[in-house]
């Protein structure tokens, strides 16, 4: 549905160019949430500019179902723009029109008529939760309630794609949750395809089917959230599936045992770990469900003459297992 | 004494046609700084680096002319427009003809307001409503133009008062109005009675003007 081939964007400076996207592949299914994760400055925000070609690319290519944005005139761009819905961290609605309005506006300068504008515009709100809001102007709703509207008006020309800045990052904990929830209602219901830039892990491990690292413009991890997790001692396990640090002690070793339920269900993970009996202690350990499958890290602690017979035993089960320390 | 402490009706009798020479130059006028202004103020404001519609070489020329129609004190404009207003009006004398220098001496001062105005717009709006699909025509009208539409108000109202002062000095020089009587009775001939009645007139347009205004604004304004 998004396909980038080889992306990369310079912006030229004085004191030499900077490198923003450096050779980003990516290929996101239809119907997918993916989210692009990496700290500030990895381009993420480039990535966001060049996909909705408000900028672009220096070389590479951006597709979106099919057609290529990048070489566009700027007429057919704008046409292609309304199929790439956009929910922005700070809203960004119009404070001179109501939240109805606010909807049908795209389709407004779209030629659409006022009433059949309003129409959509109605259902929209309907959809989001707030049928009953439309009247309001921006200014007289809650920050939740401001990014619902958000998303309505995204989804206002029936795009294909839904693409979330951080959508919420400027709201507290309870919120974000809600707006997410709404996010991964939309895709269930409208079968739309959704990539969601954000910096929190709480975000990818809340909505996200697969997700993407990015460093330095480049990709440094990717895939299902199923597989990442697994996949010992990268960036986005770590941070998925977070584990406490503890101590190890002399003559001993430390674990690092991963899972998907997909591979092997979780009450048999639980059992295999209670088996080892005086082999291996649980040190530490997280379960969490992640795109609708239970994944987990857990750390034992042990003789360190036992990790081999312990490593070959419980990688017999299927499960992922490194030596930690 | 300066002032004499007589009452002048005949001159007291001129004072309503006066008072319709100076609204009527006002509005006359203001109608021309706004539609005038408002395109100037958007060209300047679009056309910066970083804009809307970036273009260098539009954006200093058109800053420039306003800084230097900003920086000639009105008195000294109308003098030196005197040919202009003679081509245009065909005189120089006159209510009407007086607009002409009235109305560019003001479109400056607006354009700068409004350019400020649209300037308050978030960058934010902008960017989600071309990332709609709206041309930049839309975005000027529908955005940038629309959001900013109660500091606009505001701005009008300032231009308002300000070009009403301005109005009172065309008095001076041919221009009728209330200036006139202020001028050429209340100063020249020491009628203490007429200056007390032009200053009222005057206070009672401002603070109309400025009533209105403000209740516009309060009417526009969604966000609080």
């Amino acid at each position: 549905m998004i396909t980038l081939t080889n992306l990369r964007k310079v912006y030229p400076s004085p004191d030499g160019d900077v490198i923003a996207l450096d050779g980003l592949d990516l290929d996101v299914d239809r119907g997918e949430i993916h989210g692009i994760v990496g700290p500030s400055g990895a381009g993420k925000s480039t990535l966001i500019r060049c996909l909705t070609a408000l900028e672009r690319p220096t070389s590479g290519t951006v597709a979106i179902d099919g057609v290529h944005l990048t070489g566009l005139p700027e007429r057919e761009l704008r046409q292609q723009r309304r199929r790439i819905g956009m929910v922005f961290q700070h809203v960004n609605l119009l404070d001179a029109r109501t939240a109805l309005d606010n909807v049908a506006y795209p389709l407004r300068i779209a030629g659409t008529s006022r009433a059949h504008a309003r129409r959509r515009a109605r259902e929209l709100l309907d959809l989001v939760g707030l049928a009953d809001r439309g009247g309001s102007h921006p200014a007289y709703l809650s920050g939740g309630q401001q990014q619902r509207v958000g998303i309505a008006r995204a989804l206002a020309g029936d795009p294909a794609v839904l693409l979330c800045d951080e959508p919420s990052s400027a709201l507290d904990w309870a919120t974000t949750r809600q707006v997410l929830e709404l996010v991964k209602q939309v895709r269930d219901r409208l079968g739309i395809t959704v990539l969601i830039i954000t910096h929190e892990m709480s975000v990818v491990r809340q909505v996200c089917d697969s997700v993407t690292l990015l460093d330095h413009g480049r990709v440094a991890q990717h895939g299902a959230l199923r597989d990442v997790v697994t996949d010992y001692g990268t960036t986005l396990a770590r941070d998925l599936i977070p584990l406490a640090a503890t101590p190890v002690g002399v003559e001993r070793a430390q674990l690092e045992v991963s899972f998907s339920s997909a591979d092997v269900p979780v009450g048999q993970v639980l059992a295999r770990l209670a088996d080892l009996n005086d082999l291996a202690g649980v040190e530490s350990g997280t379960i969490e469900t992640l795109a609708g499958e239970r994944v987990g890290r857990f750390q034992l602690d042990l003789r360190a003459g036992d990790k081999d017979t312990v490593t070959e035993r419980l990688r017999a089960f299927g499960l992922h297992v490194e030596v930690t320390r | 004494m300066l002032y004499q402490l007589d009452f002048h009706w005949t001159v007291w009798e001129t004072l309503p046609g006066r008072t319709l020479e100076t609204v009527g130059q006002t509005l006359l006028s203001s109608l021309v700084v706004f539609l005038v202004g408002l395109p100037i103020g958007v060209l300047v404001y679009v056309t910066e680096p970083g804009g809307l519609r970036p273009q260098a070489i539009v954006h200093r020329i058109t800053a420039f002319i306003v800084n230097v129609g900003r920086s000639v004190p009105f008195i000294v404009l109308m003098f030196l427009l005197i040919p202009v207003t003679r081509f245009i009006a065909g005189t120089s004398i006159g209510w009407q003809a007086l607009s002409i220098p009235l109305a560019i001496g003001c479109i400056p001062f607006f354009a700068r307001i409004a350019e400020n105005a649209l300037r308050g717009v978030g960058k934010g709006k902008v960017e989600a409503a071309l990332m709609v699909g709206a041309s930049r025509l839309q975005v000027i009208t529908g955005v940038l133009v629309r959001e900013s539409l109660p500091s606009l108000v505001g701005g009008i109202t300032v231009t308002e008062v300000t070009l009403i002062g301005y109005s009172a000095i065309t008095g001076a020089v041919g221009g009728g109005g209330l200036g006139s009587l202020a001028y050429n009775y209340g100063y020249s001939r020491y009628m203490f009675d007429v200056m007390i009645a032009v200053t009222i007139v005057y206070f009672i347009i401002v603070q109309v003007v400025q009533m209105a205004g403000d209740f516009a604004v309060r009417r526009l304004d969604h966000t609080r």
